[in-house]
């Protein structure tokens, strides 16, 4: 055999074999992709179901505020008032008819600021109601009900075209600034209180402000420990919870600064 | 005689038939296709045999041909099936259309039907590659995730690849390997092509597999 031809049959089985490992490579290869598709899909997955408990848990939690916080309500001013009134009621002599009516229209005038808190109550712990009015005027809402208390002096103020967002979005921004409003008014010593609402093209941002005592991250935690608040922890878990940043600018003596800001699709 | 009818290529073949039989039921959908295309391979086979061995005529090449058409249209119509690259399934079509018009148009006018149709075989065997190169490129771009091992299309895929890249570089050196037999008697392009049969029709037989598992999977749920 000539040894040309003999060199051509091993070129020959030299391409087969090559084209062979090609194709080996190339169905290698899909394969490796393949395996990292599922990887990523897998990581997905566990984010996803993370994201789920988280999300449970951050709603145990708000239930558990939102109880604690109907059950102080109740105690703490509902009750107080129903028991003044019901002392009122109990103290009338008939004799005495100088007083009586007096008597007669400062238990009505109680129990009818008691109709009036619960229904305030009501309005602002309830979701669809908030759903309903929107963030912006929710807030407002809030800070009217401040307001009225006369031991802040509030400010309230929106820049830009209000628009709405996913609704479930808004409900947490709600319950945040509401728990940060209900910090202010509990722990702070501040005699003001700032809202500002920015609704910008690609982002939209809220700004809660007090001149209070401000505090450190340790009074923090000793804070939450003794009064089973929400916590900025949480505040800040519930906020990247729907992708929002949450920021917290606070000195002690120079009141604190609360920032959420939320990227808009 | 039977001997020479027996080789390793229409073994597999008439293995891959049975097991197409067996494992290819009514839920498999088109491919039941494939029980009446490996029927007519055999009966191409043993047409070409008893024409060679019987008939004593020295051509049998026109049923081959015939059969190289039927085979390069089958093999592109199941590839466009696939879920990865049925979107462009309309595009796919027209690949179909053009690879039986151009081996019709030769069939008819050039290299005719007493010869063996090798540009036909070539260009079958280029759009078959293409066809393959672009599932794979499918399956690694789409964002599902698919068990390729127990994915019927994929064994196809990986039997026709290899399959159409081997008869590409035979076709193209079959000159040099049918001398090479002439002075030695060693039949490299025969064991070259045993060999890639086998791969073809075994990864047949896997996917014929992987497709009555999955049908019956998709049917459970």
């Amino acid at each position: 055999m000539p040894q040309k031809e003999y060199e051509i049959i091993t070129g020959i089985i030299v391409v087969v074999f090559i084209l062979l490992l090609a194709g080996i490579f190339i169905i290698a290869l899909v394969s490796f992709n393949n395996q990292r598709k599922k990887r990523h899909i897998d990581e997905k997955l566990t984010m996803q179901s993370n994201f789920q408990q988280e999300l449970l848990r951050t709603q145990l939690e708000i239930q558990e505020q939102t109880l604690k916080n109907i059950s102080q309500e109740i105690h703490d001013n509902i009750g107080q008032v129903l028991s003044l009134a019901k002392f009122n009621l109990g103290t009338i002599d008939i004799s005495q008819t100088d007083k009586l009516q007096q008597k007669i229209d400062d238990s009505k005038n109680l129990v009818g600021k008691v109709i009036q808190d619960l229904r305030d109550m009501a309005k602002s712990l309830d979701t669809d109601y908030v759903v309903q009015m929107g963030l912006a005027r929710s807030i407002e809402y809030e800070m009217e009900m401040i307001a009225k208390t006369e031991a802040f002096d509030t400010s309230f103020e929106i820049n830009g075209n209000v628009y709405k967002f996913d609704q479930q979005k808004e409900l947490i921004v709600f319950r945040i600034v509401q728990e940060t409003l209900n910090n202010i008014i509990k722990h702070s010593n501040a005699s003001r209180i700032k809202v500002d609402l920015n609704y910008g093209l690609s982002n939209f941002r809220i700004s809660v402000n007090d001149n209070g005592q401000g505090f450190s991250a340790n009074q923090s935690q000793e804070q939450e420990r003794s009064t089973g608040g929400l916590g900025i922890k949480n505040m800040r878990n519930r906020a990247s919870l729907i992708g929002a940043e949450f920021n917290i600018l606070s000195k002690g003596g120079e009141g604190t600064l609360v920032e959420i800001s939320l990227p808009i699709k | 005689m039977l001997a020479e009818l027996f080789n390793i290529t229409f073994t597999a073949e008439c293995v891959v038939f049975l097991a197409s039989i067996f494992l290819l039921d009514k839920k498999t959908g088109i491919w039941r296709l494939f029980i009446l295309f490996l029927l007519l391979t055999l009966v191409t086979e043993i047409i070409g045999w008893w024409l060679t061995s019987f008939a004593h005529k020295s051509n049998n090449s026109w049923v081959y041909n015939i059969l190289l058409i039927i085979s390069g249209i089958f093999t592109l119509y199941i590839i466009k099936h696939a879920d990865p690259v049925v979107r462009i399934g309309s595009f796919l079509n027209i690949g179909v259309i053009f690879f039986a018009g151009f081996a019709l148009v030769n069939l008819l006018f050039f290299e005719g039907i007493w010869i063996y149709n090798g540009y036909t075989e070539m260009v079958a065997d280029i759009m078959i590659f293409i066809y393959c190169c672009y599932f794979f490129y499918r399956v690694l771009e789409e964002e599902v995730y698919r068990d390729l091992f127990r994915y019927e299309y994929f064994w196809i895929a990986i039997g026709f690849l290899f399959s159409s890249l081997g008869s590409v570089v035979l076709y193209i050196y079959l000159e040099p390997l049918m001398s090479y037999y002439r002075h030695t008697h060693i039949n490299i392009y025969g064991y070259i092509n045993y060999g890639l049969n086998v791969v073809l029709y075994g990864s047949l037989i896997i996917s014929f597999i992987c497709r009555k598992r999955n049908t019956r999977l998709l049917r459970a749920s």
